[in-house]
């Protein structure tokens, strides 16, 4: 009788063991066990840990508009250096996509107007192709004398008018 | 002080019929002949109205103040009210506008108003003055507003028209639409008008960019450049369905014009690099390029034929017309003087061009030969824009800016005479005159 009792206390203590081993293998491989996160207040966002360096804020490209001479289209000393540095600021942020828009001031007719402002925006888009941007990232468009900047009717607001206008896109 | 100013140097000029030089020449102006201005007298007698207390139209006004201004407004007709037939004493009659009258009159106008099952309807009538006869009857439609309680003036319109056609021979206009560019803010969109400023109906909602508005000869479509879908667009306006569809789209299309058959339509686009005029078919279909230049060719108006157009163009350094065959040979420099002659229309009858050149830093209006002789200046001191036609070729619609507004004007480009037609907030800009209407279209869902 108490050689089967100990038999009984063996097995049982073998099963313990057993089972004490086979637990011990699945603790092993599950996932540790997060602890529970306290909800985010409300409108404020999460925000992770980064996992690697910080990275640099994204450059900001500023580009200058360049002004033209009454019924002109000609890129002037001014405005090539404008258009110079708007090229160089396109060349060192090749993901950026612009568009040129053309104005002109309210003098000449609609009709006429809307010409020379896309003649403007070509003038100025193909300076900067030719100082190496790929047209591709460039689109134009003509406002003619449809959306002044200045609401005068003198030189001043006029020469604020005549312009080609950049708007980046992305 | 100022408006009276101008208003009195476009009659002295149009009087004295001052005229540059035609081709080059530095000299400004030369005289050349007296514009045409004899008025024949007619006489409005008060209307009968068939078991009917007497209806007002719109604006408050009676039947025979609106026939009356419609005559007046052609330039064409002394309109006195209710003369005495038996009476007749010239010297003791002033017309509408307060004038003595200096002739016997040559007709005579009666209308007779009744209701019918369809509405109330006019019966007019025009008699030879002299021998009492009957020079035609005809009876009119007058819509009726229930809400306002006042007549439609369309009807009156029409007799007005038919009363013109039957003693000049040249087609009245008073039953015609005229659209335009109306801005408030940064809203823009095209309204129309009738020809005495009344019935002004908005026929787009698009609040955008809008300009360059041209009827088809058929009165049902209005073809224009719109920047509602963001890259401008040439769209047609069906104002019998309302909707839009797209003419012309891609590389900046402006300044559509309809051929007078209706079959075809020229535009200018870039698509080329430049400005260049294109034609195709109506709805916009086979578009083939009619000029070639490295400039600027815009603003095309189309011959009565068809077989010429006009356009300005700055080939040759500033902006002046030039004509060319529709099979894009013969082109021929039109205007020479002045630093920009623009926005040309080529009148009904084909032998005149009224176009907008600059003189001393504003635009004005002025009149060539289709040819180009015979420059004769039209406004002083305006800052007038887009001339265009009406369809009886004497008188002219454009946009004149004064104090930091712009409103339309009609000029007379025969008598010198000049009104305003329309007082509405906002700029009033880039007129159309459509050719004769049957009806007053609007478009049902404007903007479509």
């Amino acid at each position: 009788m108490k050689r089967f009792g100990f038999l009984v206390l063996m097995l049982a203590l073998g099963a313990l063991i057993g089972g004490s081993v086979g637990c011990s293998k699945k603790t092993a491989s599950a996932p540790p066990v997060a602890e529970p996160m306290a909800p985010p207040e409300r409108d404020q966002p999460v925000v992770s840990e980064p996992a690697t360096e910080p990275e640099p804020e994204a450059r900001q490209v500023e580009l200058g508009d360049a002004f033209f001479d009454f019924d002109k289209s000609d890129i002037r000393p001014d405005a090539r250096e404008t258009l110079s540095a708007n090229g160089r600021a396109l060349l060192e942020s090749r993901d950026v996509r612009i568009r040129i828009e053309g104005h002109c001031d309210e003098r000449g007719t609609r009709e006429y107007n809307m010409a020379l402002g896309d003649r403007r925006a070509r003038s100025a888009r193909d300076f900067l192709v030719r100082f190496g941007v790929d047209p591709s990232r460039i689109e134009i468009i003509s406002y003619g004398e449809e959306r002044p900047f200045a609401q005068g009717h003198n030189e001043t607001a006029w020469q604020l008018n005549r312009r080609a206008h950049f708007i980046i896109q992305e | 002080m100022r408006e009276l100013a101008w208003i009195v140097g476009i009659i002295i000029l149009a009087a004295a019929g001052w005229s540059a030089p035609a081709r080059g020449q530095a000299e400004a102006y030369v005289e050349v002949r007296k514009g045409e201005t004899y008025r024949i007298p007619i006489a409005i007698e008060d209307f009968t109205w068939d078991a009917l207390d007497p209806v007002v139209f719109a604006g408050r006004a009676r039947a025979e103040e609106v026939l009356a201004n419609d005559l007046v407004y052609t330039d064409a007709f002394v309109v006195v009210r209710d003369a005495p037939e038996s009476h007749f004493s010239p010297s003791l009659l002033l017309d509408v506008q307060g004038n003595p009258v200096d002739r016997a009159f040559q007709a005579r106008i009666r209308g007779e108003v009744g209701r019918r099952r369809s509405g109330l309807i006019l019966r007019g009538t025009l008699l030879d003055e002299g021998t009492g006869k009957k020079i035609f009857e005809r009876s009119y439609e007058l819509g009726w507003d229930s809400e306002r309680l006042e007549a439609d003036r369309w009807g009156i319109h029409q007799f007005a028209d038919a009363v013109t056609f039957y003693l000049t021979g040249t087609r009245g206009c008073a039953a015609t639409r005229i659209a335009f560019v109306r801005a408030e803010g940064e809203s823009r969109d095209l309204y129309l008008v009738d020809w005495d400023g009344f019935s002004v109906e908005r026929a787009t909602h698009l609040n955008t960019t809008l300009l360059s508005p041209f009827w088809h000869p058929s009165g049902r479509w209005l073809a224009f450049t719109s920047y509602h879908e963001g890259l401008p667009r040439i769209f047609s306006l069906d104002l019998e369905r309302g909707g839009l569809e797209v003419l012309a789209d891609g590389d900046t299309p402006a300044a559509p014009a309809f051929s007078r058959d209706g079959k075809y339509v020229a535009y200018s686009t870039t698509r080329d690099g430049n400005a260049e005029i294109y034609v195709a078919r109506s709805d916009g279909s086979r578009p083939r390029r009619l000029t070639v230049s490295p400039a600027i060719d815009t603003a095309p108006s189309w011959s009565p034929s068809g077989r010429r157009l006009v356009f300005t163009s700055d080939r040759w350094g500033s902006p002046q017309l030039y004509v060319v065959h529709a099979d894009g040979g013969n082109l021929q420099q039109l205007t020479f003087a002045g630093s920009w002659n623009d926005s040309p229309d080529w009148s009904p009858s084909g032998d005149r061009i009224v176009h907008a050149c600059m003189i001393d830093g504003s635009f004005e209006l002025a009149l060539i030969h289709a040819d180009g002789s015979g420059w004769r200046r039209l406004t002083v001191g305006g800052r007038c824009e887009n001339p265009r036609w009406a369809p009886d070729g004497r008188h002219v619609i454009f946009a004149r800016s004064k104090a930091g507004r712009r409103d339309l004007w009609i000029l007379d480009v025969d008598s010198g005479s000049l009104r305003r037609l329309t007082r509405l907030n906002g700029q009033s800009y880039n007129p159309a005159w459509s050719y004769a209407a049957k009806e007053r279209l609007c478009p049902p869902n404007p903007g479509g």
